[in-house]
């Protein structure tokens, strides 16, 4: 290598400083755009006010590999390089036009700053060794420590105190640095210098210490620290806590442990070539100066030029780019993840074998298994703005006897989930409770009984359900399934009694449960035969005899990127799913039929989960008919017993703040016109796509991320719409008038056992119109047609927004019969969601 | 520090050569250009520098000797394991540290206790125009020439404590320095190696002693049958607190170990290791530490500032071994391993432990197999082999006696043994999680990082009502995960990692312990109190028969794995209550069952023990 590079001019930097400059000139994101990339990128920075230049080295890599490779392989090296052709782009940009200049002239103290982000190759913290020193690398991590920020000086100007000569840019290396010997040459001061802070160069300088991510820890392993330098613009950009993405470089530092003295921490194993200064030939001291006999010692630490969030905290985008590494969501796969789960996909009766795969140390109960594949996919989730949570997961409860391998269930699932919290049994609490121990008289035994706290009704305001006496614990809020485990109240399942008798669980709990299985001990030699046979195979270390046809780890992948589709529903599905419904409740309230459940609105929810989690394992966008035929025979084996569909639990409330925003969002959406019928085009059937509303709504109001179709859309008929603003209050009494009004329908429904929950829209406005008529609250028609519009829009608003309300039926097939398609809106049948408290 | 160079190298400049002259003067009529034991670091160079002169002279000579053995290690190797220098290299442990001169060869045991990463080194560096070698020092013996002529290369460092639990009886006798001189008396003379005389160190192991602290290594002398229950309890308290507080400890001597030229991954955490490497303890360099007036250091502690090398030992690793519990068997007798010798020593050790527990011969098989268990394998989520055993019946005055005895006779029998209560006050105060400290960057231990193999007794016979704290809630959880999935859950701050653990858990409580649910409940029926005694001989026996029979390899024919699926149909058939967890444990008794007579296999006679067993069991427990 060169070693001598800083001494001479290094040629080859230079003409990577001028490609990259072409690059910066040149690079279009997309050979038709009529601006180059990188110019829209110094007016977001003019606008910003930041002297930091973002590239994206995908953009790097499109244009130009030798650059590519230079800046990759030898980043130290052209660093500097870098930045100086970054200053003469941004340069030149001023001069050629007449706009505010991000750099004054009269500002010594600022440079360009250039910051990469979306390197390819993501670095695991492990495999960062000295062979990564100097080249651009990216590195995922926690922060588990930062340090307060505190100013570096670049280059100090620093005044000579025997002749007072200033010597200017005397470039700082790690370490306060005063120029060798003074340049004026009648003075021989070598050691007696003055500062000039006014004239030097700071900048802002942080340290943390990241620590490798769970995931990239072998076993048996301790997870490694790095520490990482942040400068300039990046300090404060990740807290301790966050995962986050550093892109930089590797360099080696002395240790601090093994030093003499503190001059010669100055020896920092950069290997770039130091920049020539200027001024001459005092660069001060670098650090050659030999090093004491006991400087043997470095450590590697990590200079950053970006820092992304990687956790989908909203604030970590690279200038408002968002850049999209919300693991759940949008999970990155590289080509062979791909290839290899498109060939699970491809096994023949590759269902059943992912189903057989779960857990194989659990001999048998299939059901269990595929119930547990379906919580691990999940639905689909939608969430509102407000944070009300349509849940997408699938909540499944084992109820078994003693000693039948349920907790194998519940601990295998806990292994495979990344974060997954595994309690069971008495001694189980929530952190930071505590819980009294107290001994049973007649057994001697001593209990931990969690504290009053704990228990059901009270714990639930904290989102967390705890029933000790049936051996769980668990947390219940928006986005955790929950899988749990519970020992019949009499010891053994009684079958002679129905669920509710052998489980101690609240109904307001049970009902939760989109799954509940029995696991039976039943005496049959022939599965008594299997299960010895497992023991002994299992014991004989016979792993491979027991193999599921997928590992574990295959089938982490499979799940992860099964869960990264969000499956719709087809209109077939649709149609299949209303049917069973409507089929599943005929069958449920037909006396003498033994039916172990009954369907409620719930448990359609449960059946539009079900059937997304099965389009998912299927790897399919698009939910078939036959994904919710599964799922209702899914629904059948599962014995699910409502006791009460109108116990609700309290477990949140609306908070009222966003409130009153997101209602003035629902208004816009509203037409100009009285026109009952111009609501049908914002129909969804069933009410699944809220977010997209969502998104549709805040596009046609110019707020948000401008979704092109959903604005389209929208855009195409709601030309002349005019904002309708009523209060928060008024809002919230007809919402809970349309609520009260559908849950007596229904109530009144499944007591006398015919036809469906829900009721038409258009009855239930005309109710609605007729209630407050009768109190005399309109003086005339146009106050009642301003009425009609009002209420319609609320529910509109509580059907794509809130999601308290739900469309069971959207009506199009009656309102096709009668040729009526525009008034389909009035026609749809609502119900309350089953999630909806009333308050 | 002064280094030896050996004679006669052609390699040397002229000043070095002067040097060169001058040391051999003072090593005077000495044979060997190095000596093994007292100038290790000799016998690297001098191997390095054989290797450079025989490379070809073009060759990037210290790169190609980066993360590789240039025939050292085999010179080591040879001398140790050949030529039977190892019986001559002394144990380092808090008595030999007073003697132990540094840069000599040491043998080190310990558990790994915490992972520290890389270090980098300066590893090859030009002296003129000679490469030379730093490896396996922390100093070199002459200043660094500038960054180009040298070379970087990395080892891993590890965090090492002798291992929680251990009892006093596993200890080696290390050769004492007297034996040392007689075997090395010739090059011992007149070497005065480094700067450290003899009076530093006595100083500083006189600061070492300085702090206050109790042994966690149990000084116990064999057949003294006191109770350290009451004692240890308090001990274990403050096992989790600080580290620094135990390197304080006489008897508890951590060691900061680097390893070269192997992938990390060869050392997992809690592995027990034995090193044999270059000790190096250097007072001088404590003094540099308060001198960082950079703005680049000083902001947050770096986790060697907690090391510093003037207070924790460090060793140069050489060569390593992970130990197994038969390496913990100081004279152990040459047993052959005879059915009919087994079947005596089995009988003599039924026999010992019915007498710990007061003449009740069924707990005594029950504890046999329990003692016998171990981790054979996780398969998913399945703990093979584990067999956590739960005495009731015990009340406060019977524990008195038999929990102390049957403590004691666990600590006789076994190299590592925990015993802690499970009262309210310990739960709320002990640390048993470990933890990593990100401030100081270190895993801070907990009680439950334990070695594998490790035997935790817990008493639960001392809990009365009362209130748990978080921490008191956070340490029952993680003590019943451990029971019953052998994994204790490490917290890191940010995110918790779950660790294997290969824990035998032996409960003693009044009625069943629902707080730790073991695999078995035996309600503990003594029938007299008896004195219990053992020679010497017969505790060397036993040990040596649990730590042969426990790691016995199970193996299994497909006759009698038929034979056993039927015998397990039928059982189940009689007893539906037996379930998938019942037969599991049957099938893990009846294999440590074969185990205990020294056979691999399992027979129809020790399932029809088992079962026997197990219905003596139901009978008590009606």
């Amino acid at each position: 290598m060169d070693a001598f590079g800083g001494f001479f001019v290094d040629e080859k930097a230079i003409r990577v400083e001028n490609i990259f400059l072409e690059f910066l000139k040149r690079f279009k994101h997309d050979p038709n755009a009529v601006e180059p990339f990188y110019e829209a990128e110094i007016e977001a920075m003019r606008h910003k006010e930041s002297t930091t230049m973002y590239v994206d080295f995908s953009h790097v890599m499109r244009f130009n590999d030798v650059l590519q490779k230079a800046i990759s392989e030898e980043y130290l090296r052209f660093e500097p390089y870098l930045r100086n052709a970054c200053m003469r782009f941004v340069m030149e940009q001023k001069s050629g036009e007449n706009r505010q200049p991000i750099i004054a002239d009269d500002n010594p103290n600022r440079d360009i700053n250039v910051a990469f982000y979306n390197i390819p190759l993501l670095k695991r913290l492990r495999d960062l060794t000295t062979s990564e020193i100097g080249k651009l690398t990216s590195v995922m991590g926690v922060v588990t420590r930062t340090s307060e920020v505190r100013p570096e000086l670049l280059q100090g100007t620093f005044k000579c105190l025997e002749c007072g000569g200033v010597i200017k840019n005397v470039e700082q290396q790690y370490k306060y640095t005063e120029p060798i010997i003074c340049m004026n040459a009648t003075c021989a001061n070598r050691n007696k210098w003055a500062l000039l802070r006014q004239e030097s160069k700071f900048t802002d300088w942080q340290r943390l210490r990241m620590q490798e991510t769970s995931k990239e820890i072998p076993a048996g392993s301790l997870p490694r620290s790095l520490d990482v330098i942040l400068r300039h613009e990046i300090v404060e950009k990740a807290r301790a806590g966050d995962t986050v993405i550093f892109t930089g470089t590797l360099v080696a530092v002395p240790d601090i442990m093994a030093l003499t003295s503190p001059g010669e921490r100055a020896e920092c194993r950069r290997e770039a070539p130091q920049r020539q200064n200027v001024s001459g030939g005092h660069g001060g001291v670098r650090g050659l100066k030999a090093l004491g006999v006991r400087d043997l010692s470095y450590r590697l630490a990590f200079i950053a030029n970006s820092v992304q969030i990687a956790d989908g905290r909203g604030d970590g985008d690279i200038r408002d780019r968002k850049i999209d590494v919300d693991d759940s969501d949008k999970q990155e796969f590289t080509q062979e993840e791909e290839d290899e789960v498109m060939r699970m996909r491809n096994t023949p009766d590759f269902f059943n074998k992912l189903v057989d795969s779960i857990c194989p140390t659990v001999f048998g109960h299939q059901e269990i298994k595929r119930a547990v594949l379906l919580m691990l996919l999940g639905g689909v989730h939608k969430l509102t703005h407000e944070g009300i949570n349509l849940r997408g997961d699938i909540n499944v409860c084992i109820v078994g006897d003693p000693s039948c391998a349920k907790s194998q269930f519940l601990k295998y699932t806990s292994n495979l989930v990344p974060r997954s919290v595994y309690t069971s049994g008495k001694s189980s609490s929530a952190a930071g409770l505590t819980a009294t121990v107290a001994k049973e008289p007649e057994t001697g035994e001593f209990c931990i009984e969690a504290g009053a706290l704990m228990l059901a009704d009270n714990a639930m305001e904290q989102q967390t359900i705890s029933i000790t006496k049936a051996g769980i614990q668990a947390t219940l809020n928006a986005r955790t399934s929950i899988l749990a485990a519970a020992n019949p109240t009499g010891g053994r399942y009684d079958k002679s009694k129905p669920l509710k008798y052998n489980v101690a669980l609240p109904p307001a709990i049970l009902s939760r449960f989109d799954l509940v299985y029995i696991m039976i001990d039943e005496p049959d030699e022939n599965i008594d035969y299997h299960i010895a046979h497992h023991i002994v195979r299992v014991h004989q270390k016979r792993e491979d005899a027991l193999a599921p046809a997928f590992t574990t780890a295959e089938l982490k992948r499979y799940i992860a990127y099964a869960k990264s589709l969000k499956p719709q529903l087809s209109s077939e599905a649709k149609n299949v799913l209303v049917e069973s419904y409507v089929a599943l409740r005929r069958g449920d309230s037909t006396p003498g039929t033994r039916v172990a459940y009954r369907m409620t609105v719930r448990q359609l929810e449960a059946l539009i989960r079900l059937s997304e989690a099965i389009a998912r394992s299927h790897l399919e966008n698009v939910v078939l008919p036959a994904h919710v035929r599964m799922a209702v025979r899914l629904l059948k084996t599962s014995i699910i017993r409502q006791e009460d569909i109108f116990r609700y639990p309290q477990n949140f409330k609306v908070v009222s703040s966003g409130f009153l925003k997101c209602f003035v969002y629902s208004y816009s959406v509203e037409s100009s016109e009285i026109d009952l019928s111009d609501f049908q085009d914002h129909e969804d059937g069933v009410a699944v796509n809220v977010p997209d509303q969502d998104a549709a709504e805040l596009a046609s109001d110019g707020i948000g991320p401008a979704t092109e179709n959903g604005g389209n859309e929208q855009g195409s008929e709601s030309h002349q719409k005019k904002k309708l603003v009523i209060t928060e209050e008024h809002f919230q009494r007809v919402t809970q008038a349309l609520v009260m009004r559908l849950r007596q329908h229904e109530e009144a429904v499944a007591q006398d056992g015919s036809g469906l929950a829900g009721m038409k829209q258009g009855d239930l406005i005309i109710w609605y119109v007729e209630q407050q008529n009768a109190v005399g609250a309109y003086g005339n028609t146009d106050e009642v047609r301003e009425e009609v519009k009002c209420i319609k829009a609320i529910i509109e608003r509580l059907i794509q927004r809130e999601g308290h309300l739900i469309v069971i039926d959207d009506g199009t097939s009656s309102a096709a019969s009668d040729g009526q398609a525009r008034r389909s809106s009035e026609n749809r049948i609502l119900a309350v969601a089953p999630n909806y408290i009333v308050e | 520090m002064t280094t030896l160079i050996p004679i006669g190298s052609h390699l040397l400049r002229p000043i070095e050569r002067e040097r060169e002259r001058e040391r051999e003067r003072e090593r005077e009529m000495v044979g060997l250009a190095y000596d093994f034991l007292l100038n290790p670091l000799g016998a690297v160079r001098l191997a390095f520098e054989k290797a450079v002169a025989s490379s070809p002279p073009d060759a990037d000579l210290a790169a190609a000797f980066r993360g590789k053995d240039w025939g050292a290690v085999d010179l080591f190797r040879d001398f140790l394991f050949e030529q039977g220098g190892l019986s001559q290299v002394p144990i380092l442990d808090a008595s030999t540290i007073r003697w132990v001169q540094p840069n000599t060869l040491v043998r080190f045991r310990g558990m790994v206790q915490d992972m520290l990463g890389n270090e980098l080194y300066v590893g090859a560096y030009k002296n003129g125009s000679t490469w030379r070698t730093n490896k396996f020092t922390d100093v070199a013996p002459s200043p660094m020439p500038p960054a180009f002529e040298t070379q970087l290369w990395e080892r891993h460092l590890f965090y090492c404590v002798p291992v929680p639990g251990q009892n006093s009886w596993t200890m080696e006798p290390s050769p004492s320095p007297g034996a040392r001189n007689m075997s090395s008396s010739t090059s011992q003379h007149g070497v005065k190696r480094g700067r450290t005389t003899e009076d530093d160190m006595d100083l500083n192991v006189v600061s070492y002693n300085g702090d206050e602290g109790s042994s966690n290594t149990k000084k116990q002398k064999e057949g003294e049958s006191t109770c350290q229950s009451s004692s240890s309890s308090e001990d274990l308290v403050n096992h989790g607190g600080d580290l620094e507080l135990k390197n304080g400890d006489s008897s508890c001597l951590s060691c900061l170990v680097k390893i070269y030229d192997m992938p990390e991954s060869h050392l997992k955490l809690n592995d027990v290791f034995e090193f044999i490497g270059i000790y190096t303890f250097d007072p001088e360099l404590a003094g540099h530490k308060d001198n960082s007036d950079d703005l680049m250091y000083d902001l947050f502690e770096d986790p060697m500032a907690h090391l510093p090398p003037s207070k924790v030992p460090r060793l140069h690793c050489l060569i390593c071994r992970k130990l197994v519990i038969q390496d913990f068997l100081p004279n152990s007798p040459v047993i052959e391993p005879l059915p009919n010798m087994i079947r005596k020593i089995r009988e003599s050790l039924l026999l010992h432990l019915s007498a710990v527990l007061g003449n009740d011969e069924v707990a005594a098989q029950y504890l046999l197999l329990h003692l016998l268990s171990r981790i054979r394998a996780q398969v998913d989520v399945i703990t093979v082999g584990k067999l956590s055993l739960n005495l009731t019946g015990f009340t406060r005055e019977s524990a008195s006696i038999f929990g102390c005895q049957l403590t004691n006779a666990v600590e006789e029998l076994l190299p590592f043994a925990h015993a802690i209560p499970l009262t309210i006050e310990y739960l709320n105060n002990a640390t048993l999680q470990p933890r990593k400290d990100n401030k100081t960057g270190r895993l801070v231990a907990g009680v439950l990082q334990l070695a594998q193999g490790t035997h935790l007794t817990i008493d639960e016979t001392r809990m009365q009502n009362g209130t748990l704290t978080s921490n008191g809630v956070v340490n029952a959880r993680l003590l019943k995960h451990l029971l019953e999935w052998q994994k204790v859950e490490y917290d890191f701050e940010y995110y918790k990692l779950e660790m294997a653990a290969d824990v035998q858990l032996l409960i003693i409580s009044e009625g069943k312990s629902s707080i730790l649910p073991a695999d078995l409940v035996l309600p503990f029926c003594p029938k007299s109190v008896a004195p219990v005694n053992a020679t010497s001989e017969q505790l060397q026996a036993w040990r040596w028969y649990l730590a042969t029979m426990r790691s016995l390899q199970h193996s299994s024919e497909p006759e009698t794995s038929q034979i056993l699926q039927d015998e397990m149909v039928a059982a189940m058939q009689e007893d539906r209550s037996l379930g998938y967890a019942g037969l599991t444990r049957w099938l893990t008794m009846a294999e440590l069952m074969s185990a205990s007579f020294g056979e691999k296999c399992v027979t129809l006679e020790h399932w029809q023990m088992i079962k026997e067993l197990e219905r003596l069991r139901k009978e008590r427990l009606r």
